[in-house]
């Protein structure tokens, strides 16, 4: 869609100074800036599964290692795996490769719930290890507790023990006793010979997705249906006022938004409308843009093209607009000077078409960017806003902020 | 493989004969003999000597085109929409077994076509290839000219890979007693109804 509609040749400036596509860009209402996917925080609102859409709650997922235990890939082809029954037990079969869990030697199962997977053989080590860790994480920040504690607690108290506190003691002493049994460490092993690792090879290739699917399993061992790995999906919040940018309905199914402020809804939408002729040096161009106001409120803006260094000399005046908002009834708004009349081509309800000219030099030929600084208000929506929620004081909610964005587009 | 070829001619021959016996009120003049439990939508365009046995399926839009050679077609197939079934071959017969799926958009011009095979979307079998029983041509994939495939192949994937399975291609009973209901109440039938005229 965003290649349909050219959107790719056309970037703002977010507020850290990235240039980002439109669709790409979110607003933050409250400190009225526009934030990219770099300069807002992002959190994980559900775990789900994108194939059966069971959400399930962060320590589930855990437990689950982010698997689901319901929905299984083909880990010869990764496509979906289909149940079939057959003598009312059920295996899994490939519809498009035709690998069936009988490929695997697994025996028909009763329910398509939890297929065996591959398992980690150093688990239980891996587990002890993390155990031992964790005690000595314990005794070496021991000191540091009793330090934060209350010196007072650790008077005479506990010698009379009234509330208790002599088992508490006790229990920590016990913690804070060093482990004495620390786990044997590995005796060296002699390395591989290559004679040793061609014996135990089969002829069975394995391409690089299908490893990657299961590393664990070994070229002699066959391949175990995947389980399909499980996703999240994402809050956005502004870095700032950590106020929230983006969050989906309830449910997982549900495509709505509960919360969303993307750029587009309130920065004024500019696009090119034809596509770009030829450029010539020292010869007028013109680029022919269109500007849409997709926020809900009139909006006052003045187009300014700039000329710098590295971007193409633009002879147009600033221009100065006001587009109505999508759901006001009149279709023509005020607000074209009649000196300005040429400059714009169409008016159609809340869009408008402009043509600018451009003069291209030399060394703007190779890559030609165009550069413009929009300044806009847009009428009472945001003091509206703002005042309801109770952010602006009221004497302040009475001023339109003046917001600017900054655009560049390609005219290759 | 030649000895093989001669004893299914043989033996096809034999079964057609009988069966154009039996039907003979169905055969019309342009060589397409068609049983009486099979269902063809009046949109598919059947050319040359054609001859569909019993329990077939034929969607509309589909083409079999036997202009340059004889296509005998055994029971049970699901001929689905666009999907294409031509003899390229000059007077050789195209045989096609039973209990066939050749899904939208397939194209078949094979010579011989076994039993409980699935064809799949967009895939294709070109011509003189045979593909024998059990085996599964997945959605864009294709089966090369003079190419014979064996038995239980499943051909996958961007490269066409091959690969043996051991799990049978069932039989699409459910499915053609669906259609064999569904397809009648909905579509004018070939040889049963006239369309709308000049069809």
């Amino acid at each position: 869609m965003s290649a349909l509609l050219q959107y790719n040749k056309i970037k703002y400036e977010c507020t850290c100074g990235k240039w980002r596509t439109l669709p790409d860009l979110f607003f933050c209402r409250q400190c009225f800036k526009i934030k990219c996917d770099d300069c807002s925080c992002r959190e994980i609102d559900v775990i789900f599964c994108p194939r059966c859409l069971e959400p399930s709650s962060p320590p589930d997922a855990r437990l689950k290692k982010h698997r689901c235990t319901n929905c299984n890939d083909c880990p010869n082809c990764a496509n979906v795996l289909s149940a079939r029954t057959e003598n009312e037990k059920c295996y899994l079969l490939c519809q498009h490769c035709r690998w069936s869990s009988r490929d695997a030697n697994q025996e028909d199962r009763d329910n398509i719930r939890s297929w065996p997977s591959k398992e980690n053989p150093f688990a239980n080590e891996l587990n002890e290890v993390t155990a031992y860790m964790k005690r000595l994480e314990k005794i070496e920040n021991a000191p540091k507790d009793l330090k934060k504690g209350k010196s007072k607690a650790w008077s005479a108290f506990h010698l009379k023990d009234k509330f208790g506190v002599q088992q508490m003691v006790e229990k920590r002493r016990k913690q804070l006793v060093p482990e004495v049994n620390p786990i044997d460490v590995h005796a060296p092993t002699e390395a591989p010979t290559l004679e040793d690792e061609m014996k135990g090879r089969s002829d069975v290739l394995r391409t690089l997705d299908q490893v990657i699917m299961q590393p664990l399993t070994n070229l002699s061992e066959s391949l175990l249906p995947v389980k399909v790995a499980l996703q999240g999906r994402v809050l956005v919040r502004c870095d700032e006022c950590e106020r929230t940018l983006v969050k989906r309905d309830f449910g997982v199914a549900t495509y709505k938004f509960k919360i969303s402020s993307f750029a587009r809804e309130f920065v004024p939408d500019i696009r090119l409308s034809r596509p770009i002729g030829e450029l010539k040096v020292g010869q007028t161009s013109h680029v022919l843009l269109s500007i849409t106001n997709l926020s809900l409120s009139p909006l006052d803006l003045t187009l300014t093209p700039q000329s710098g260094e590295r971007t193409i000399q633009c002879s147009s005046d600033p221009i100065k607009l006001v587009l109505p908002s999508p759901k006001s009834a009149d279709s023509a708004a005020p607000g074209v000077h009649a000196e300005q009349s040429d400059v714009i081509v169409f008016r159609q309800h809340n869009r408008v078409g402009l043509r600018l000219d451009v003069i291209p030099s030399e060394s703007d030929l190779s890559s030609p960017v165009l550069d413009l600084l929009i300044t806009y208000s847009q009428d009472g929506s945001f003091s509206h806003l703002a005042a309801s929620e109770k952010i602006l004081k009221p004497e302040e909610s009475g001023v339109d902020r003046i917001l600017s964005a900054r655009l560049r587009i390609d005219l290759n | 493989m030649e000895y093989l070829w001669q004893n299914i001619l043989q033996s096809v021959a034999k079964s057609n004969a009988h069966f154009r016996k039996r039907n003979k009120a169905m055969a019309d003049n342009g060589g397409v003999s068609i049983a009486s439990s099979t269902v063809v939508c009046v949109e598919a365009d059947i050319k040359g000597e054609v001859l569909i046995k019993e329990g077939c399926v034929v969607h509309p839009h589909v083409i079999i085109d036997a202009s340059n050679g004889p296509i005998y077609i055994g029971d049970n197939n699901i001929f689905e929409e666009f999907s294409v079934i031509r003899n390229n071959s000059e007077g050789q017969p195209m045989i096609i077994g039973d209990s066939n799926i050749f899904e939208v958009h397939s194209k078949c011009s094979a010579k011989y076509v076994g039993s409980r095979n699935v064809i799949g979307v967009h895939a294709v079998l070109e011509d003189g290839c045979s593909v024998s029983d059990d085996c599964s041509v997945a959605a864009r994939c294709r089966v090369y000219a003079k190419q014979n495939l064996e038995p239980f192949v499943a051909i996958y994937g961007q490269t066409n890979a091959h690969r043996t399975t051991i799990t049978p291609n069932l039989t699409p009973t459910v499915q053609l007693e669906f259609l064999r209901k569904i397809l009648p109440s909905y579509h004018h039938l070939y040889g049963k109804k006239k369309a709308a005229p000049g069809q």
